[in-house]
């Protein structure tokens, strides 16, 4: 096996994607990922990777668009692809999971025992109480302390700036600008914003589909497969976009289990200054 | 092109797992480059192997000289014009649900019930992101990339399963689900 250093997961996803690459690169990756059981093992994660983000909606609008077309152009990637869709898409279905109450776990716990295991957990119980009671007057004072120089820490330096800025929108025409709509700020820094869209009843629909245009209509970008949690959709933008002034329109499509595609609503909204 | 025998194994590749390994390999390459029936072409891969040792010539680097056949193969598939997958055909494209596609829903649901409830949050904190990562990584004790790597792991075993339930219930894709493995044999 080669002992040569692997390609970096960058140019692996590239690769995946079928991006454009240099001959002589693409030659040199093949023959390492040939020659290699780990690079190849590495690419096989990096194709899971890809799938996943694919469909958590994290590939920008070029990723999702080479994917759709060369990804998904190999009968294997898409019953990978299927698969794990399919996975994704009943952590959703099943709906969110009770949460057992760990008091209540642990009362069954200790009416299960006998009474002599009962009185000796309780006495421990009350070592233990004592001894946080000693330990929490300790940890108070280090508190103080820490919340002091975290204030002046704080003075400075400024806040970092957020990757991701979310934004909720109502469904309708009206913007900002009208009184009532949607408006949203991009600071300066923010890479990604993420719409978060009211949806109707969503367990009609196996999926949506969400177009970014300007007001005058030119569409922008498009999402499909996007899955609904709860009454709401996030939809992922690359905040480069929008510009500051402007009004854009999310309009939203359900897609059902038979494959019918049925219009839904619009969400108009203003970039503020 | 040559017709592809029934079992293209050549007789040097007696060891399963090398001929595996080297036919998911070529497949990937052959995906790669968009060409329609990437499992064919690697059996043509193996076929010419066949023939280029029945003199009882043996392959040094038998991996580097499989890359060199293929290479070959793939110019040759080149020539014969239409063949490049351009665009994704539109019922590819589209949303509809193949029978196929609710098996597979049906198959996951029972994957993912198996699932135990800690796994479970792992699981829908990353795909919905409705737990913060920080929070859950408190809760057990283990830092934010700790917890990925176990969802990473998760996912693996999810498919792992997926393609073993497959099996059981004689699905064709089950080949190519498990594990990334190429299909067509």
């Amino acid at each position: 096996m080669s002992t040569e250093e692997h390609p970096d997961d960058s140019l692996l996803r590239r690769y995946l994607l079928g991006d454009r690459m240099a001959e002589a690169e693409q030659d040199r990756l093949e023959k390492s990922y040939f020659e290699s059981d780990a690079c190849f093992d590495r690419l096989l994660e990096v194709e899971d990777d890809l799938i996943d983000a694919y469909i958590r909606g994290g590939l920008s609008p070029r990723e999702c668009a080479q994917f759709e077309r060369h990804f998904l152009a190999a009968r294997r990637r898409r019953d990978r692809y299927e698969a794990m869709r399919a996975i994704a898409a009943s952590f959703f279905r099943d709906g969110p999971r009770l949460h057992h109450s760990l008091l209540k776990g642990f009362r069954e716990f200790f009416v299960m025992q006998s009474p002599v295991a009962r009185t000796a957990m309780a006495v421990l119980a009350s070592a233990a109480i004592l001894a946080v009671g000693f330990l929490g007057a300790g940890y108070a004072r280090l508190w103080r302390e820490n919340v002091n120089a975290h204030a002046l820490l704080a003075s400075s330096r400024q806040a970092p700036t957020p990757a991701f800025l979310t934004f909720n929108l109502r469904p309708g025409l009206l913007r900002s600008g009208a009184g009532t709509g949607n408006q949203i700020r991009v600071e300066p820094g923010v890479e990604w914003l993420v719409l978060r869209l009211e949806t109707p009843a969503s367990e009609e629909y196996s999926w949506f589909a969400a177009a970014l245009s300007t007001a005058p209509g030119e569409e922008l970008l498009r999402q499909n497969r996007l899955l609904a949690a709860g009454s709401a959709l996030d939809f992922r933008i690359p905040s480069g976009v929008l510009t500051a002034g402007q009004d854009y329109a999310v309009s939203l499509a359900g897609i059902k289990p038979d494959g019918r595609r049925t219009s839904l609503q619009s969400y108009a909204f203003h970039v503020a200054k | 092109m040559h017709e592809p025998p029934a079992d293209p194994r050549p007789g040097v590749l007696v060891d399963d797992g090398e001929y595996s390994q080297l036919r998911r390999r070529l497949i990937m390459y052959f995906e790669r480059r968009g060409c329609q029936a990437p499992d064919i072409l690697a059996d043509e891969c193996f076929s010419r192997l066949a023939h280029s040792m029945k003199s009882g010539w043996q392959p040094s680097g038998l991996r580097t000289y499989m890359f060199g056949i293929a290479g070959n193969v793939y110019l040759e598939y080149m020539r014969s014009a239409g063949r490049l997958l351009e665009e994704l055909p539109e019922s590819l494209t589209g949303d509809c649900d193949t029978p196929a596609a609710q098996d597979f829903r049906l198959v996951a649901r029972d994957v993912v019930g198996r699932l135990s409830p800690e796994e479970r949050d792992l699981m829908e904190a990353h795909y919905f992101d409705k737990v913060s990562w920080k929070d859950l990584a408190g809760e057990a004790g283990q830092t934010a990339g700790g917890l990925r790597l176990r969802v990473m792991r998760l996912r693996k075993r999810l498919m792992k399963d997926f393609g073993n339930q497959l099996i059981s219930i004689g699905l064709k894709q089950k080949a190519r689900v498990q594990s990334g493995k190429s299909g067509g044999k």
